[in-house]
C-alpha cells in the first residue's frame, strides 16, 4: 500500500510539473545603453524588447490597426540604429560572454528590413518588416556603428578582449534583399599609432587610373585613410602627425569630398578628377587632396597601397580656425568653379579657397555663423552654376541665406540675414519616401530649433520665411518629421499632450491623449486612399513593465478617432 | 511553483489519512464466512444470487455488524444440526434460546457481490481535490505550470442496479484557479466547471467498486489581466462546452457493514481520466465602467482550451 501511495503521489505530482515559457517571467527592461528604446522606420516602428532578446516590430495594415511582429535578435544587443532612410535596422549583439559552450550564440549583426513602402520596378509596394541577414563575428562589437548611406557597406569593429587590434575593420557587405549570400571582410588599416575614430563613405568617384571607386574614409587621431570597399587592399594614407610641406598638422575633425564633376564642363579641357579637404582641429590650415594622372609616387607623408596615381597635399591658409568647411559651386566668368568654404566664426567670414590656385577671398557675414547647410537642391529657383547654402549659428540669433556665384567685384550672388528669435544648433530636413504623396513635397522647409528654447521655428527657403511655432514649456520637445514629409510631430516625454504640425499650411494640432507619451512614429499602412498611401501616428506608451500605444490618423489626427492597444509585448511569446 | 502543486497534492492526501486511519481492517463476509443470519423466526429461504437481493433488502433488520466484525450474538454458532446448506439454497433454523429475539435485535443482511443492497444503491455526496495537467499554451500567461488545482463536489443517486453493475446519475461541479504574473502584469484566471455523467459501477468487491464516467456539461472562464500601459484589469469571461472521461475506484472506508440498511458510509474515490473544453478567445478587455483609454482594442493572449489528463482524489459519503 506505501508503495502504491508513493506510485500515485509521484504520478500526479509529475503532472504538475509542466513548466511555462520562461519569457512570461521575463519583465521589460528598461533600455540604457545602446541607443533608444524604439526607433521609427518608414513603414514600422522597432521597440527592443532586451528581455527576450527581440525586436517587436509594430506595423499597421490599416484604418487604427497595428500588428506586431517579434523578430530574434542575438543577445546582449549593446547598440542599434536605423539606416538613412529609416528602411533598415542595424542590431549589434555581444552573444553570450564568456562562451562555454558550443551552443553559446556568438556576437552578431543583425540587419532587417523594416518594411514599409520601397520602389520595386516602378510601383511602391508594401514590405512587411523580416530578418534580412545575420553575421556572426568573432568577438564582441564596440557599441558603434558606421553605415554607408547608399546602404552597401557597414562597419563594425571590436574590442573588449585581453589583446585587441583597434585598428581592425570589419567591412560588412549588406545585401540588396534576403537572398543574398551576407560577406564580412577583416580590414586592418594602416596605422602609425592611431585608432579609427570616425568613418564615412563617399559615392562613387572617378580616379585618374580610370577606375570609379566608392571610398571608405576613416578618421583616425593623426591620419586619414582612403580604403577602396570592393578592394580592401587599395588603401591611401595621409599622416597628419608629421609635417606636410612644411606645415605642421593635427587631428583631423572633418573630412570633405567632392567628385568635382559638372555637365557643363567640356570634356575637352580635360578630366577633372575628386578633391578632398581636411579639417584640423584648432588649425587654420586645410590640406587639400588632389590627384593626378602620373605614375604613383610617394609623396611626403602620404602611404599609397593599389593605386597607379598621384595623390598630392595642398595647404591651404584660411586665416582662422574654421568651424565648419565643404565644397561648393561658385560661378566665375558665367561657368561653374569649386571652392573649398571655411566657416570663420571668429572672423564673422566665410573663406572661399580655389583649390587650384590656392587662392583664397573673404566673404563678410556680418556674423559669427558656424555652421553651413547645401540647400541648392531644396529651393524652387536655382541658380544655373552655383550653390545656395543656409547658414546658422549657436551663437547668433539670425540666418543667413547664401546665393554664391559673382556679381560685379563680389565673390558671391548674395547674402541675405533674417533674424530669428533662437540660436540655431540644429536643422532638420524634411525629407521624403516612397509613400509621400505626389505633388506635396516639402523639401523647401527646414526644422530650425535650439538647445534650450521652447520654439522652433519652420524656414521656407523659398519665400525666405521663418515661422516661429512656440512649444510653451517643453524645451525638451522630441521634433520628428513624417517619413513622407508632410508634418512633423512634436511631443515631450511623460507628457500627455503631443501636436502634429503640418506642412502645407502650418496649421498645428494639439493633440491631448489619455496616457503619457514616450515617443510618436508616423508609419505607411498598406492602404490607399483615392490612390496614395495612408498613415497613422503611432504614439507609444511606457508604463512599468508594460508598452501601449494610441494610434491616430496621421493626416488627419483627431482625438474622437484613436484606438488604445495595450500590452504590445506581451504579443509573440507563446 | 511546483513545491505549491506538491503542497496541494499533499494537502489532499492528507486529508484522506484520518479517513484511512479510521477505516479498521476487518474480515468481509464470503463464501466461507459463517453463514449469513436471516430472520430466526420466519426460516426464510434466501436465495444468494438473482432476485433474492430484492428479498433481503425488504427483510427486518437482525443482528449487525460493527465495521465488518460479527457481534456476540453473531459468533454464536448455531447447532450443526439445525443448519442445512446447499449450494443453491440455505435454509436456517433459528434456536430457540440462542440469540436476540425478533423484537430485540433483527439479523443484518450481510453483502455480497450478488446481495449488495445499500452498497450499491444509494445517494451519495462528496467532494474532492481534481489536479489537470493542462498543456495549452493559452494557460501560460496565468500559471506558471501546467497543474490546474480545482475543489470538487458531487451529488449522486443509484439509478439501477443488477448484480455487480449499477448505473448512477452524478452532478458534479468543479472550481479553481490560478494565478501568476505575465511580464510582471498580475494574472488570474478561474475556471467553474458544471457536468452531469452516468457512471457505470463494477462491485469488484462489496467494499470497493469501480466506475467509469462520461461527462458533459459547460466551463466558466474568468480571466483578467493588471495591464500596466492601461493601469486598468482587462477581463475575458467566457463560457465553453465541457467533456469528461475518467474512470476509477472507491473503497469504503468507513460504516457498517450492512447491504440493507441505509447508513452512511464514508468512501475514498480516486479516478483518472481526460477532460476537455472547448477553445476560448482571451481577447481580454476592460470594464466598460472602467477608466481605460477610449476604444481600447482587446489585448489579444490567444485562445485556451483547459485540455488534458486530470487525476482527482475525492471523499464521499453515501446514505
Amino acid at each position: 500500500m506505501r508503495h502504491g501511495t508513493f506510485l500515485f503521489c509521484a504520478g500526479v505530482l509529475a503532472l504538475g510539473c509542466g513548466d511555462r515559457s520562461s519569457a512570461w517571467d521575463a519583465d521589460y527592461e528598461s533600455v540604457s545603453a545602446g541607443g533608444p528604446p524604439t526607433q521609427g522606420l518608414s513603414g514600422s516602428v522597432a521597440v527592443r524588447d532586451d528581455a527576450l532578446d527581440r525586436l517587436v516590430m509594430i506595423t499597421s495594415p490599416g484604418g487604427r490597426d497595428l500588428t506586431t511582429k517579434a523578430l530574434p535578435v542575438g543577445k546582449g544587443i549593446v547598440y542599434w540604429q536605423t539606416d538613412a532612410k529609416r528602411e533598415r535596422l542595424f542590431v549589434l549583439s555581444e552573444g553570450v560572454q564568456p562562451r562555454r559552450e558550443r551552443d553559446d550564440e556568438k556576437p552578431s549583426l543583425t540587419v532587417i528590413d523594416g518594411g514599409g513602402w520601397r520602389e520595386v520596378d516602378g510601383r511602391a509596394e508594401f514590405h512587411e518588416p523580416s530578418i534580412l541577414a545575420r553575421y556572426e563575428l568573432d568577438d564582441p562589437p564596440n557599441p558603434v556603428l558606421y553605415l554607408d548611406p547608399e546602404g552597401e557597406y557597414a562597419v563594425v569593429t571590436v574590442g573588449g578582449g585581453v589583446v585587441e587590434n583597434p585598428n581592425e575593420l570589419l567591412l560588412v557587405n549588406l545585401p540588396e534583399d534576403g537572398d543574398d549570400e551576407p560577406t564580412i571582410e577583416a580590414k586592418t588599416i594602416r596605422s602609425f599609432g592611431s585608432s579609427p575614430q570616425a568613418i564615412s563613405f563617399t559615392k562613387r568617384l572617378r580616379f585618374p587610373d580610370g577606375i570609379g571607386r566608392r571610398m571608405m574614409i576613416v578618421q583616425t587621431e593623426q591620419e586619414v585613410a582612403l580604403i577602396d570597399p570592393e578592394n580592401l587592399d587599395t588603401e591611401i594614407t595621409v599622416r597628419l602627425s608629421e609635417p606636410l610641406n612644411g606645415v605642421n598638422m593635427s587631428s583631423p575633425v572633418e573630412v570633405a569630398v567632392h567628385d568635382n564633376q559638372r555637365s557643363q564642363f567640356d570634356p575637352d579641357d580635360g578630366e577633372r578628377f575628386p578633391i578632398i579637404a581636411i579639417r584640423l582641429r584648432n588649425r587654420s590650415t586645410v590640406p587639400l587632396l588632389s590627384f593626378e594622372a602620373a605614375p604613383s609616387e610617394a609623396e611626403a607623408g602620404v602611404e599609397t597601397t593599389g593605386v597607379d596615381f598621384l595623390v598630392t597635399v595642398n595647404i591651404a591658409e584660411v586665416g582662422s580656425v574654421p568651424s565648419d568647411i565643404d565644397f561648393f559651386w561658385t560661378e566665375v566668368d558665367a561657368a561653374p568653379a569649386l571652392r573649398l568654404a571655411a566657416l570663420l566664426p571668429n572672423r564673422s567670414e566665410v573663406a572661399l579657397v580655389n583649390p587650384d590656385a590656392n587662392y583664397t577671398d573673404y566673404v563678410a557675414l556680418g556674423a559669427a555663423y558656424d555652421h553651413m547647410t547645401r540647400v541648392t537642391d531644396d529651393v524652387a529657383v536655382q541658380p544655373l552654376n552655383s550653390d545656395v547654402a543656409l547658414l546658422t549659428g549657436q551663437s547668433v540669433y539670425s540666418v543667413a541665406f547664401w546665393e554664391l556665384g559673382s556679381t560685379g567685384t563680389r565673390s558671391y550672388r548674395s547674402l541675405e540675414t533674417h533674424s530669428i528669435g533662437i540660436p540655431i544648433n540644429q536643422i532638420i530636413p524634411i525629407t521624403q519616401d516612397a509613400s509621400a504623396p505626389d505633388g506635396e513635397d516639402y523639401g523647401h522647409l527646414k526644422l530650425l530649433r535650439g538647445v534650450t528654447a521652447s520654439e522652433f521655428y519652420v524656414l521656407d527657403l523659398n519665400q525666405r520665411q521663418s515661422a516661429p511655432m512656440l512649444t510653451t514649456g517643453t524645451s525638451g520637445a522630441n521634433i520628428t518629421p513624417a517619413p513622407d514629409g508632410q508634418r512633423a510631430w512634436v511631443s515631450v516625454a511623460n507628457e500627455e499632450e503631443i501636436a502634429s504640425v503640418r506642412f502645407s499650411d502650418l496649421h498645428p494640432t494639439t493633440l491631448v491623449l489619455e496616457r503619457p507619451v514616450a515617443a510618436v512614429y508616423d508609419i505607411a499602412q498598406p492602404e490607399t486612399t483615392h490612390g496614395s498611401p495612408s498613415r497613422v501616428a503611432i504614439a507609444l506608451h511606457i508604463e512599468g513593465a508594460s508598452l501601449g500605444a494610441t494610434v491616430l490618423d496621421a493626416r488627419a489626427p483627431d482625438t474622437a478617432d484613436t484606438r488604445f492597444y495595450g500590452g504590445i509585448l506581451l504579443g509573440g511569446i507563446r | 511553483m511546483i513545491r505549491r502543486e506538491a503542497g496541494y497534492l499533499v494537502a489532499s492526501m492528507a486529508l484522506m489519512v484520518p479517513w484511512v486511519a479510521a477505516a479498521q481492517p476487518a474480515p468481509v463476509p464470503s463464501e466461507a464466512a459463517p453463514a449469513k443470519p436471516s430472520s430466526p423466526a420466519t426460516g426464510v429461504a434466501i436465495e444468494p444470487g438473482g432476485d433474492s437481493v430484492d428479498q433481503a433488502a425488504d427483510a427486518p433488520p437482525g443482528a449487525t455488524w460493527e465495521d465488518g466484525a460479527p457481534t456476540e450474538a453473531t459468533k454464536a454458532e448455531p447447532p450443526a444440526e439445525s443448519v442445512a446448506a446447499s449450494a443453491s439454497v440455505v435454509v436456517v433454523t433459528a434456536p430457540a434460546n440462542v440469540g436476540p429475539s425478533a423484537t430485540e435485535e433483527e439479523a443484518p443482511t450481510m453483502p455480497t457481490l450478488e446481495h449488495l443492497g445499500t452498497y450499491q444503491k444509494h445517494t451519495w455526496v462528496g467532494t474532492g481535490v481534481r489536479t489537470s495537467y493542462v498543456n495549452d499554451p493559452g494557460l501560460d500567461p496565468f500559471a506558471e505550470t501546467d497543474a490546474l488545482v480545482r475543489l470538487d463536489v458531487g451529488v449522486g443517486r443509484t439509478l439501477f442496479g443488477y448484480r455487480q453493475v449499477s448505473l448512477a446519475a452524478v452532478l458534479d461541479y468543479a472550481v479553481g484557479g490560478r494565478s501568476a504574473t505575465a511580464r510582471g502584469d498580475a494574472t488570474t484566471i478561474m475556471a467553474h466547471q458544471i457536468t452531469v455523467a452516468p457512471e457505470l459501477r463494477f462491485h469488484v468487491w462489496p467494499r470497493l467498486f469501480v466506475f467509469a464516467r462520461p461527462a458533459v456539461g459547460a466551463e466558466y472562464f474568468r480571466a483578467s489581466i493588471e495591464e500596466s500601459s492601461m493601469n486598468e484589469e482587462l477581463l475575458q469571461r467566457a463560457w465553453a462546452v465541457a467533456y469528461d472521461l475518467s474512470a476509477g475506484a472507491a473503497v469504503q472506508l468507513y460504516g457498517k457493514v450492512s447491504s440493507d440498511a441505509r447508513i452512511p458510509r464514508l468512501w475514498l474515490v480516486a479516478d483518472g481520466g481526460y477532460g476537455w473544453t472547448g477553445r476560448v478567445d482571451l481577447e481580454m478587455e476592460a470594464n466598460d465602467d472602467s477608466d481605460a483609454p477610449a476604444r481600447s482594442v482587446p489585448l489579444d493572449l490567444g485562445d485556451l482550451t483547459l485540455r488534458g489528463p486530470q487525476f482527482q482524489i475525492a471523499a464521499r459519503l453515501s446514505f
